[in-house]
């Protein structure tokens, strides 16, 4: 029902009251009747719109609302007014067939079941009715104060009495049967719809009971024309009131509920918290379900072909059809994931829609992560396929420029060789013969920084005697004593030699060449999982990862196979670089 | 005199076929010639020669040259084994020598310009000697310069040191520096004293001697 539609009906409803509250002022009922009565009918009211406002898909506002005008129309049957005292007796207790409804949609909202107990406790109701409007003639009844009943076509005290007892026994049993069969639906219900209908459901089995009981009295007095139970004056006006107002515990109970679910702490705030701190070990899931306070709660995600998996990736089948409790969350036709959940939630739109929406935030961002930590991998791999291809290509050129420039400029030296040993037997000039000196040793020349070349490039006993030998040419070469402890034990892969290499090469260099370093120690060590290398030097430090493109470009290539780069370089204490490379 | 026989192998003809000229022209008698490793030692267990000239890189592989050498050492004493290297390397050559000093030499390929200095290798590995590239010696010497011990070498001293790693006799050494014999004996007892060396009068343990104390430079 619409808010605007519960407005409408709720004046008509409030009209009423004021309309049955005149009437009774009028017709002399005493004030402290007057008032006991409005109050309690306005319960209904109050109670009425406010679960309309709140849950205007909820069915419990309209009927409470209704039950409210029921209330009063009871309030006629004392007033003495010929129509409208007859018309309120014989419909005075139809609130209690409204409550009954309410109790039995409480676990199912949109539907009403067992519908034969409703609709038996309607008939019963309206055959009393008609008993009453038809049969009973207050003359014959020995109320001499009442005014005749204008609709007593055939007044007769058996048939009254018949229809009145037997309808009264039949609504009384009814009255026990809702009773029971709420109380026993609540218990069965999901933890949602227990925890927020229990008052309801509590005080809706209390007003059955009082229905029951009023209805058997009914009963009893006209069967045996003697009290069901005898009640001594001040107490009797008491007990009778009591009977009404357990009718009104159930707006009462209503209200309750209603309110506590609005005054709970911000459930969507507590949502967002705890998804801030959903890790592996408090998973989304649990997150909602703790919003939503429903522990059964599943959290399902698309998989291909239309499947849903719970979080143990089981296949989960979805209910479907009106009432089942399943929330899609994201587009329908491209769904973030889906909640199976306790189907009491779809009568708190508003907590669902919010949580369906900040889970929606949620899953977003978990998906753009799972995107990021799958370029973020991508990019790791193709970096490290990179720099694998890049030493691949050195290896090749060091290779290419040893088996064919450099053995070229062999083969052209042997045959300048050849040559020379030919001028020295002939007669040429001596002119000549230094002209052919002089490009030999040109040649040697070329040879000579040729094989440099290649070996700065790639070392070739890098790859066949691995890093300790290498490490140890690197020491030899430098311009500075350098001390080098190593610890390795047998070979390392190739791309951690050749990084270990090149990092102490330029290590060595700049100690020599930037830092003016008189002293630099090497120290490699092999651990479980990884090369521990460093290089210290007693030059000037002040180096800096950050500038120049030697030490950038080598903690690049570090961290291209995974591994880190440390440089602690204080002016005027020397140079320290330590860097880890996984090995495994 | 018999001329002594030899094995060259290398994969570049180019190469072998210079290497095979310069031997020949130099008296020596090529007797077989290889292109891999695996053809070479056949060739030497067929008919042991007195010298193989061996490309340290050769097929299958990798320094096949140089793992065939070192074979030969180890298994036909009496064949010399003549590395012709492109690395300079130190690393090589004591890898080779650590299968025995004698009749063992490590050559850089740029000493093929120059005819005279293959020849004399081969001639003391084949003789019995060792032949160690100067450019390798170099290299330690330069490494071991900052040594304590090396400094208080003279440069005269220091010279004749590297001569003495080379392979070369006291006579050859002699030579070399235009002195006689006895200068070159008494400076050999100077350098080795200063180094804290025993003077050996056998010239390859004396070579491995100088050999292992330079190599020390770099592996504190």
């Amino acid at each position: 029902m619409s808010r605007g539609a519960a407005l409408s009906l709720t004046a008509g409803v409030v009209a009423f009251a004021i309309v049955t509250t005149l009437v009774g002022m009028a017709s002399g009922a005493p004030p402290e009747f007057l008032a006991t009565d409005l109050l309690m009918g306005s319960t209904f009211i109050v109670a009425g719109i406010t679960a309309a406002w709140n849950r205007p898909r909820s069915p419990a506002g309209p009927l409470l609302l209704v039950s409210g005008a029921l209330w009063f129309i009871g309030s006629y049957a004392p007033s003495l007014q010929p129509v409208v005292m007859h018309l309120g007796f014989a419909f005075e207790s139809y609130y209690d067939l409204v409550l009954a409804a309410l109790l039995l949609m409480l676990s199912t909202p949109l539907e009403l079941r067992p519908r034969w107990l409703i609709l038996g406790l309607a008939g019963a109701m309206l055959v009393r009715s008609l008993g009453r409007l038809l049969f009973a003639d207050p003359a014959l009844l020995g109320c001499d104060l009442c005014p005749p009943n204008p609709f007593a076509i055939v007044p007769s005290v058996a048939a009254f009495e018949t229809v009145e007892v037997l309808s009264s026994l039949a609504i009384a049993g009814l009255a026990v049967a809702v009773g029971v069969v709420g109380i026993l639906r609540l218990a069965g219900s999901g933890p949602v719809a227990r925890r927020a209908r229990w008052p309801v459901a509590v005080a809706g089995g209390i007003a059955m009971t009082a229905a029951a009981y009023d209805a058997f009295e009914y009963a009893w007095t006209t069967g045996t024309h003697g009290p069901l139970i005898r009640v001594d004056d001040p107490w009797a006006g008491l007990f009778s009131w009591a009977l009404f107002g357990a009718r009104v515990l159930v707006p009462i109970g209503f209200l309750v509920g209603v309110l506590r679910a609005r005054a709970e702490p911000g459930p969507i705030g507590r949502f967002a918290a705890g998804l801030e701190a959903a890790d592996e070990k408090v998973s989304l899931a649990d997150a909602v379900r703790t919003a939503l306070g429903d522990p059964s709660l599943l959290l399902l995600r698309p998989a291909p072909g239309g499947k849903w998996l719970a979080e143990d990736d089981s296949i989960v089948a979805l209910p479907s059809g009106p009432g089942s409790g399943v929330t899609i969350v994201g587009p329908r036709e491209e769904p973030l994931a889906a909640i199976r959940h306790d189907p009491a939630l779809l009568e708190q739109p508003e907590l669902l829609e919010a949580v369906v929406r900040v889970l929606r935030l949620a899953l977003d961002n978990e998906r753009l992560q799972a995107q990021l930590r799958e370029q973020l991998r991508a990019v790791t791999e193709s970096r490290a396929r990179i720099v694998t291809a890049s030493e691949e290509e050195r290896r090749r050129v060091e290779r290419d420029l040893h088996d064919g420039a450099q053995q070229r400029l062999i083969a052209v030296s042997l045959a300048l060789q050849r040559a020379r040993s030919s001028a020295n037997q002939e007669a040429v000039s001596s002119d000549l013969r230094r002209q052919l000196g002089a490009a030999a040793d040109e040649i040697g020349e070329a040879i000579r920084e040729l094989r440099e070349l290649a070996r700065g490039i790639h070392p070739a006993i890098l790859e066949d005697a691995g890093l300790e030998a290498a490490i140890g040419g690197l020491a030899r070469r430098a311009g500075i004593p350098v001390e080098v402890a190593v610890r390795l034990d047998g070979r390392l892969p190739r791309l951690v030699e050749s990084t270990a290499y090149f990092t102490v090469a330029e290590a060595l260099t700049n100690a020599q060449r930037h830092a003016g370093a008189t002293h630099a120690t090497v120290c490699l060590e092999r651990t479980e999982d990884r090369l521990v290398l460093e290089v210290r030097d007693d030059g000037r430090g002040g180096a800096d990862p950050g500038r120049g493109t030697g030490l950038r470009g080598l903690a690049d290539r570090i961290a291209a196979i995974g591994g880190q780069l440390e440089v602690d370089s204080e002016e005027g204490i020397g140079t320290r670089l330590r860097a880890m490379l996984p090995t495994g | 005199m018999t001329p002594l026989r030899v094995i060259v192998a290398d994969d570049s003809v180019v190469i072998r076929q210079g290497v095979v000229r310069i031997l020949s022209e130099g008296g020596f008698r090529v007797v077989a010639e290889a292109r891999e490793a695996n053809e070479l030692l056949e060739a030497v267990a067929a008919a042991p020669p007195h010298l193989a000239v061996i490309d340290i890189r050769m097929p299958p592989g990798g320094t096949a040259g140089l793992d065939a050498a070192v074979e030969i050492r180890e298994r036909f004493p009496t064949v010399g084994v003549l590395v012709l290297s492109q690395f300079l390397e130190p690393d090589y050559a004591l890898r080779l020598l650590s299968a025995g000093v004698d009749r063992s030499g490590y050559l850089l390929k740029d000493r093929l310009g120059d005819a005279m200095e293959l020849r004399d290798a081969a001639h003391r590995v084949a003789a019995g000697g060792s032949a160690i590239d100067p450019a390798v010696i170099e290299e330690l010497v330069r490494a071991r310069h900052r040594d304590d011990h090396l400094t208080r070498l003279t440069d005269r001293e220091r010279e004749a040191l590297g001569l003495i790693a080379e392979g070369h006799s006291n006579r050859a050494i002699a030579d070399r520096l235009h002195v006689t014999t006895k200068t070159v004996e008494g400076m050999t007892g100077v350098i080795f004293g200063k180094l804290g060396l025993e003077d050996d009068p056998d010239v390859n343990r004396r070579v491995l001697a100088v050999l292992l104390y330079l190599d020390g430079a770099g592996r504190g």
